[in-house]
């Protein structure tokens, strides 16, 4: 099997807080074709933000590797990471903290071709602005005369400026009025498409990432518990977590409506600081089992390409009519 | 034009006023300021050739001021430029290193803080003998502190920024980051900052002159001020001119300071 673009093995993360270290990211496996669009979605807290520095290096991890082109990122220092650089770009959840209020439209895009001294700027500023569906007059505007969805433009342009090889975007359109989600979300699918682009989206919103994912891992206080093809995902999703965050998108058609089954979460997510023993999610699990709340569950298989993290998809004194059941670990 | 307001025009034309007079001085009133040029304590308008009169020794206090205004702005400028230079080197390496360094340097702000700066300008100046250079460098190591912090708060908090991230993963380098898409972020403050540090070194130049601590072989406002305080009661006039000049030329500063930060914020104006 040939080497996938990116492959996360077994990465950790804490962070230091007063109440003792915060378990940001708990161990997390994931790979990401070439050309492949991943979305990564769980609430405000479960360490997606997190995970995405760690790949971009804006953060060193505390176990585990990063392998991306073939390469382990990880023990790579600055200098030698500058190379790889360019392959590995990310848009922002809020353009307005993300772009430089002092520096022009035209700078802020021209930034990543000057520091990689890359030849006709102008040229490739221009392109990009039409890329991303922005007028050429708009190079010597300042950020804080655009719109929030321009601002988004301009940053998606930064990010693709240097031809990258995968996009990371975290929560790309979480700060952006409701009616301008939807151009930014296709405009990124758009440029992946045109570009032949790996994505790894960063979300919470399942209905954002609906038509613009090839598959879908959910993750849950600094672990995947689910990971699917969207599809499958869509119909099959097996984790009560998953199941809980797609009862919270609302239906598009009567029939849809009438297959949801309610199912609101409980309470707030876990202290990253002391995750609950066992199962991270049994606190708020509405299926919640004696054992989960022991015993860390197993990683199950539940076809080629799905896998879900539960006690109760095991054969067990489990509920078996949570999922398809899986082959005993 | 971008909006600098009444006082912001009358700001920056008084110390344009102040820095022409000051460069104009030699010519103005060629020789030595503090010769004598009619009899002693003309009172101002009597003479027509002497606006501002003359003091004790019978020397023109117009003269007095122009030459003096040369003195207070070397001193105000120079020194202020030299605690803004100090206090941004200082507080943005704190700012932006964080950790020990941040920890080592802030450490070193607060002892300088606790120390009166006008107590070591004059101490400075006893040790090292009265001159212009003295005092400058007096003013200088004393009031870089401000400085410094606020540039340490602005780059932190900077530095927190997704464009900073941003900034990183494309691989661009520290100093760049720092001197290209930070600090011109934070000059607004600076700029404040600095007209007060310049509009401070007048004053304290002044009062070392005052005290007697000036460059003795220069003419300066403060001096002119110890000069008429025996003669208050009799002629008021000789300290209230140099008096009048600091208090203009200071107001003047901070006016000009204050619609340079409206001026420079792109977000406005």
């Amino acid at each position: 099997m040939p080497e996938p673009l990116l492959r996360l093995q077994g990465v950790k993360k804490s962070y230091p807080s007063p109440a003792g270290p915060v378990q940001a990211v708990r161990g997390v496996d994931l790979t990401l074709e070439a050309g492949e669009r991943l979305a990564l979605v769980g609430e405000s807290g479960c360490g997606k933000s997190s995970l995405a520095r760690l790949i971009l290096r804006l953060a060193d991890v505390d176990a585990g590797e990063i392998w991306f082109e073939g390469v382990n990122i990880i023990q790579m220092s600055d200098r030698a990471l500058r190379p790889f650089r360019p392959r590995l770009q990310m848009v922002f959840q809020d353009p307005v903290a993300a772009l430089n209020p002092r520096r022009t439209v035209f700078q802020a895009i021209e930034d990543p071709l000057r520091v990689h001294q890359r030849p006709d700027r102008a040229a490739t500023v221009a392109r990009l602005l039409a890329e991303v569906g922005l007028e050429a007059g708009l190079g010597q505007r300042y950020p804080h005369e655009l719109s929030g969805g321009q601002k988004q433009r301009v940053g998606l342009a930064r990010a693709l400026a240097l031809d990258p090889a995968l996009l990371i975007a975290d929560e790309p359109v979480s700060a952006l009025d409701v009616s301008v989600r939807a151009q930014v979300i296709n405009l990124l699918g758009a440029a992946c498409r045109n570009r032949g682009l790996s994505l790894l989206f960063i979300g919470h919103d399942l209905a954002v990432v609906r038509h613009l994912a090839d598959r879908i891992a959910v993750m849950h206080l600094g672990e995947i518990v689910e990971l699917a093809p969207r599809a499958r995902f869509w119909t099959g999703a097996a984790h009560p977590y998953a199941q809980a965050l797609l009862a919270a998108v609302p239906a598009t058609t009567p029939a849809e409506a009438a297959a949801k089954t309610p199912f609101v979460l409980q309470g707030d997510l876990p202290s990253a600081v002391a995750p609950p023993a066992g199962c991270s999610f049994h606190t708020r699990c509405p299926h919640a089992e004696p054992r989960c709340r022991t015993i860390p569950p197993p990683i199950v298989q539940l076809a080629a390409d799905h896998w879900a993290r539960c006690h109760l998809l095991t054969p067990g004194a489990g509920t078996p009519s949570l999922g398809s059941g899986g082959p005993a670990p | 034009m971008r909006r600098l307001g009444l006082g912001g025009w009358v700001g920056l034309s008084l110390v344009l006023a102040f820095v022409l007079i000051a460069i104009a001085a030699p010519w103005l009133y060629p020789g030595d300021p503090q010769d004598r040029v009619g009899r002693a304590l003309i009172w101002p308008f009597e003479d027509p050739a002497l606006p501002f009169g003359t003091d004790r020794l019978g020397r023109d206090l117009a003269a007095g001021i122009a030459h003096g205004t040369r003195v207070s702005l070397l001193v105000g400028f120079a020194a202020a430029a030299a605690a803004i230079t100090i206090g941004v080197v200082v507080g943005s390496l704190a700012g932006y290193l964080g950790g020990l360094i941040d920890d080592a340097l802030m450490r070193l702000t607060d002892t300088v803080q606790t120390i009166p700066g006008f107590v070591l300008a004059l101490a400075l100046v006893a040790v090292l003998g009265a001159g212009v250079g003295t005092v400058i460098l007096a003013i200088a190591v004393s009031s870089w502190t401000g400085t410094a912090r606020i540039v340490r708060a602005e780059v932190s908090s900077w530095r927190e920024r997704d464009l900073v991230l941003a900034c990183r993963a494309m691989g661009m380098g520290h100093g760049e980051i720092l001197f290209r898409q930070i600090l011109p972020n934070i000059a607004a403050p600076v700029i404040v900052l600095a007209s007060v540090v310049v509009a401070v070194a007048i004053l304290v130049e002044s009062a070392l002159s005052f005290l007697g601590f000036g460059d003795p072989s220069l003419i300066s406002w403060g001096a002119m001020v110890a000069e008429g305080r025996g003669l208050l009661r009799r002629a008021w006039y000789v300290a209230a001119v140099p008096g009048a000049a600091i208090v203009v030329v200071v107001v003047a500063i901070s006016l000009a300071g204050d619609a340079l930060t409206r001026a420079l914020d792109p977000r406005r104006g």
